[in-house]
């Protein structure tokens, strides 16, 4: 052993004199193999981070803008050490950025210390510059706060730079100091209320900052305690004019930094009427990021979008709220989270409710509605802190809805609905004037008219999106729908009136309509809208336009829904291979367009396609998506499913498992989507007799899914059901007892109930359940209830299969009073009769519950031959694979049948 | 909006069903090819590995600022999932291809490097302050390529700590993972790769003052 790294690692066991008297022992006198050991020693004393964190690079961000700022510092600029500016000495440059340079700079008179000092870049006017300046100039020497930095001083440099003199902080910007000190929620806020005071304090001054971004707000340490300083005061001011000048940002676009902290009003094309609810916007942008890593818009994308449409998105576009941004950042909001020292879940929790609606309020488009001061702001998200109720609310559907009319007042009536105002607010107040203007002012107004048209069009599309939720359809279908109903129902009265000029806008609102319909389960009205879309857009826009391929898709989702198969394929193909083409193969639509497609595959019955082309979809979507996004949950969710299909329910199991562990960190408990998976895995684990794991996953859904969906909805409703019948299983009838009675209690409570298939089967349960029990007379009350509700002449017309079928099961129950075969079977066969007559007996999914209830009825009048050939349709038409548990009871009792008869035939021959 | 697929049990209207787990990628067939030897496997992996995530990373390195996307560990989770799929695989096969998969990321940093051409030099940026391959891909041409000479070097010298080097390093691998694909414990690998940070970081600095 005289190898430099074995002795390296026997070394490194031991520190100070035990090291070197290791060293003398293994070396003994190469003084060459010491040397070199000592050194590699030495070097690994001095590594530090080098290769410090090869698998987790995340980190390497944080250090390479530190690289970053460091080569800034040391880039040439005009400007040298030492050069004099008015009475100040060019120290060193501290920063450089698109405005210009911030050297630390000596003051010699009349005190010496030393400050920062801007340089403003060339390509402003300097003396207008310096005028704003000295105009404010008195109002920014009364701020005096320990959380803002002073402005001492402006000039201009001998080349006609304009400079500005500052306090000189030493510290880093808040986001930077908070993302590498990992500050958990709590303590951001803590500093970020002391930079509301600052700004407070400031405004009572009458200064406006007009331009607070993390990058103005820095963090110095007093005594180990971080201090905010709010720097730049008056500067934006006083270099103002250029922001709102359309030329000079597009020429020196660095000019203003980053456009995300911009106000809505400041993007007005005026820009003069700025308040100080500007700031208060700012802060909230400010605090969003402070909280998300992101800002509501992403920089990068407004300045690609050019000058016109950026303003337009800062003055229009509602941002997501913070925790939903949190939810589509993917893998970034992992090492959001990391920074904050808290899971996802965790953050996405913490910011859900409160921290949203206090952020919202300051990002308000109309100032009004923000907080009226900064100390406003600061004191409610005290409230936070304390958990008390914060002022700000949250911005429910109906208030949006209010706040949507409220802004288009003119010319609407009150009761007016959002289609009415989408209308009027357009056509009434404009159309008197148009005569009096000349050709081309008419052109531009009918262009203004547009686009008003269209932004109307996409409010309309984000309420109704809003009111849907987002949720699962399964889940909306259960909810109250009437409001929804009413504005959908409005708009396509509208639309058919022919009120919409525009043909591509009534194209967009025909296809919003269409899916909302498609969501709520009303496929014959979607069916009136979706089609029409397609058609204005494949005609103005052509067939590869990513807008008619949006409709194509509806219009896909419609026929899938209609169960039209025919043609289905060719078109989700077709639209899969446009998307590819117009979107890329990697496009977040193209990709949803493949789940489509294998979806489609699936429901034909072709797996041997639908499966790879699922699978290849979940890789793409994770790859593109991230594991965490809800397109690739869905995907993985399609990927079980195609699993289950094939009998492979261990390994669906373990991927619902997976999804619903996501879900639960990224969404928590209470959210829809988690409350499908836990019901889907819950399905999977009885499948698999693994009762105790669904038990603890059902009785989890029946205490979320009130409070989440609504008492009354269908999906509560069932979740109650298939606890109880669960508990059947089991064979815990006295635990299934009460569920069942709930269950029964609710259904009935629900307009309707009664006459609802659920409700029998409900009856059926808790009846079984008495009967196990003992309670027999409690069995028969609640049967003969039942039939009191059910029809009473197997011949009536207005029967349906199932009510007939329900009368005949309770006939054939062991309780005196209500066992009648006869009777029995009477029902049974008119409900087989009637199933096969009037629908394809293939498609109805009760047929097999049908047969087996016949043949128990044939077999207990008698007729055992005629039960065993019942029995058998009935194993025939069940999914096995679906219902396992149904199948086992079916093929049960055809083997009672066949012995039963083949005793008898014994007899017989005996005899 | 309901843009999606509405999944539901009506999918799985279906009996029929196909393995679809059979090895129909090359890469997935070699990984589960018992007859070839471990260096045979690397070398026939190696081509189909660099190809994938040359892809994959070019995206990454053609961003101004590679540091934000070029991670070892997530572009050779990526390249995998594009070459083999989610399918198991045995962690033994796997070993090969994060081995190949490591040399092909060496490769396509000097590719960059090459490609970039161009050699900023400034004694501001100290070589040290490296701590992953982002850093790396973030550095001009000239600490590319110097970083590899001196990590061939320690190759020549001491094998088995470059192994290390490279699955931890290149291919972004934790501790315990390097220490499986090696089939070593994790404490051996802990010396090792203490050993070789210790030797890269003399080697860098000694480059550093000859400059």
């Amino acid at each position: 052993m005289n190898r430099p790294i074995d002795i390296f690692a026997m070394a490194m066991e031991f520190k100070g004199d035990a090291r070197a008297a290791c060293l003398d022992r293994v070396c003994g006198d190469d003084a060459a193999l010491r040397a070199e050991v000592e050194s590699l020693l030495e070097a690994h004393d001095a590594a530090g981070a080098f290769l410090d964190d090869p698998a987790r690079a995340m980190d390497a961000a944080i250090s390479n803008e530190a690289a970053t700022a460091r080569a800034r510092r040391h880039a040439p600029s005009s400007e040298q050490s030492g050069q004099m500016i008015g009475r100040y000495k060019l120290l060193q440059s501290i920063g450089e950025g698109g405005f210009g340079s911030v050297w630390m700079a000596e003051q010699k008179e009349p005190v010496k210390r030393r400050v920062a000092l801007k340089i403003i870049k060339l390509g402003m006017d300097t003396k207008q510059v310096i005028a704003r300046f000295e105009a404010e100039r008195q109002a920014l020497a009364m701020m005096d706060h320990p959380n803002i930095a002073k402005v001492l001083d402006a000039g201009a440099t001998d080349s006609g730079r304009p400079f500005f003199v500052m306090e000189l902080i030493n510290g880093v910007p808040i986001l930077q100091y908070c993302d590498t000190q990992r500050l958990d929620t709590r303590a951001r806020l803590d500093l970020f209320i002391k930079v509301c005071n600052a700004i407070q304090h400031a405004h009572q001054k009458g200064v406006i900052h007009r331009d607070i971004k993390p990058g103005n707000v820095m963090i110095t340490l007093h005594d180990g305690v971080p201090v905010p300083k709010v720097i730049d005061f008056g500067i934006a001011k006083a270099t103002n004019q250029e922001l709102t000048d359309k030329t000079l940002f597009t020429q020196h676009q660095q000019m203003i930094g980053t456009p995300a902290y911009m106000s809505p009003e400041q993007a007005e094309m005026s820009g003069l009427d700025i308040d100080t609810r500007s700031d208060i916007y700012s802060l909230g942008v400010l605090l969003y990021e402070l909280l998300t890593g992101t800002t509501p818009f992403n920089s990068d994308e407004l300045m690609s979008k050019g000058y016109a449409e950026m303003m337009r998105v800062i003055r229009e576009t509602e941002p997501d709220r913070p925790s939903t941004r949190l939810y589509t950042l993917g893998a970034r909001a992992t090492r959001t989270a990391q920074q904050r020292c808290v899971d996802v879940r965790e953050l996405g929790s913490v910011l859900r409710g409160d921290l949203d609606w206090i952020i919202m309020k300051c990002l308000e488009k109309d100032r009004s509605r923000r907080y009226d001061t900064a100390n406003g702001l600061a004191v409610d998200i005290q409230r936070y802190l304390d958990d008390e109720p914060v002022t700000a609310g949250p911005p429910s559907a109906t208030y949006r809805l209010g706040k949507f009319v409220k802004r288009n007042r003119a010319g609407v009536i009150a009761a007016a609905l959002v289609a009415t105002v989408l209308v009027l607010g357009t056509a009434g107040t404009t159309g008197g004037m148009l005569w009096a203007l000349d050709q081309k002012a008419r052109a531009e107004l009918a262009e203004q008219e547009k686009e008003r048209e269209l932004n109307r069009a996409t409010e309309v599309k984000r309420l109704i999106s809003e009111m849907l939720g987002g949720i699962n359809p399964e889940v909306a279908r259960g909810q109250d729908t009437t409001l929804l109903r009413g504005i959908l129902n409005d708009t396509a009265q509208r639309l058919d009136r022919g009120e919409i000029k525009d043909e591509l806008i009534a194209a967009e609102l025909h296809l919003v309509i269409g899916q909302a319909y498609l969501a709520i389960g009303m496929w014959d009205l979607a069916e009136q809208h979706i089609p029409g879309a397609l058609e204005i857009r494949t005609r103005l826009l052509g067939e590869d336009d990513p807008a008619t391929l949006d409709a194509v898709h509806a219009l896909i989702a419609l026929r899938g829904q209609q169960g039209q198969g025919a043609t289905l394929e060719e078109m989700a193909r077709t639209n899969l291979e446009r998307r590819q083409r117009v979107l890329g193969r990697e496009h977040r639509d193209t990709l949803s367009a493949m789940a489509v497609l294998a979806n489609v595959y699936g429901t034909a019955g072709r797996a041997d396609q639908a499966d790879p082309l699922a699978r290849e979809t979940l890789v793409l979507r994770r790859r593109v998506l991230g594991d965490d996004d809800p397109d690739t949950l869905e995907s993985m969710i399609q990927v079980a499913t195609a699993e289950f299909a094939g009998g492979r329910i261990h390994e669906a199991a373990t991927r619902v498992q997976e999804v619903l562990d996501r879900r639960i960190r990224l969404f928590g408990e209470n959210d829809p989507a988690t409350l499908i998976s836990q019901d889907y895995l819950a399905r999977l684990r009885e499948l698999t007799h693994d009762y105790e794991a669904a038990l603890a996953l059902r009785v989890k859904t029946v205490e979320i899914a009130p409070g989440l969906i609504g008492e009354a909805n269908p999906h509560t409703l069932n979740l109650r059901s298939r606890l109880a019948a669960l508990y059947v299983r089991m064979g815990r009838y006295e635990e299934a007892c009460p569920v069942y009675e709930t269950d029964v209690r609710e259904r009935r409570r629900i307009a309707g109930g009664f006459q609802r298939p659920p409700t029998w089967a409900a009856m059926k349960g808790l009846g079984m359940c008495y009967e196990k029990l003992g309670r027999a007379a409690a069995a028969s009350d609640l049967y003969r209830e039942l039939l009191d509700n059910l029809p009473a002449d197997a011949q009536d017309a207005s029967a349906s299969p199932m009510q007939l079928t329900t009368v005949a099961w309770v006939h054939l129950r062991p309780i005196e009073e209500v066992c009648n075969p006869i009777r029995a079977l009477q029902f049974a066969l008119r409900a087989v009769e009637l199933v096969q007559r009037r629908d394809n007996a293939q498609t109805n999914p009760q047929l097999h519950r049908m047969l087996d209830i016949l043949a128990t009825a044939q077999d207990q009048t008698g007729d055992t031959g005629n039960a065993i050939k019942t029995e058998r349709l009935a194993i025939a038409s069940v999914q096995g694979w679906l219902q396992p548990e149904l199948l086992e009871e079916y093929q049960s009792r055809l083997e009672m049948y066949e012995a039963a008869l083949a005793k008898s035939a014994s007899e017989a021959n005996d005899w | 909006m309901p843009d999606r697929t509405t999944l539901s049990f009506a999918t799985a209207n279906r009996i029929d069903c196909m393995d679809t787990d059979l090895p129909n990628s090359p890469t997935l067939a070699i990984l589960l090819d018992q007859s070839q030897s471990d260096t045979d496997r690397v070398a026939s992996l190696l081509p189909l590995v660099y190809d994938q995530l040359r892809a994959v990373a070019q995206r990454a390195l053609a961003t101004e600022r590679p540091d934000h996307t070029l991670q070892a560990t997530a572009l050779v989770h990526e390249a995998y999932l594009r070459l083999v799929g989610d399918r198991a695989v045995p962690w033994s096969s796997k070993a090969h291809f994060y081995v190949a998969a490591a040399e092909a990321m060496r490769r396509i940093l000097i590719d960059h490097a090459r490609s970039r051409g161009r050699v900023k030099r400034g004694g501001d940026r100290t070589k040290v302050s490296l701590t992953n391959v982002a850093d790396l891909a973030a550095g001009d041409s000239s600490e590319i390529l110097g970083f590899d000479e001196v990590f061939r070097r320690l190759e020549n010298e001491v094998p088995e700590a470059a192994a290390v080097v490279r699955l931890r390093f290149y291919a972004g691998l934790t501790i315990d993972q390097t220490a499986e694909a090696l089939g070593v414990s994790s404490n051996t690998v802990d010396r090792r790769w203490s050993f070789a940070r210790a030797w890269l970081f003399r080697a860098m600095q000694e480059r550093s003052e000859e400059d």
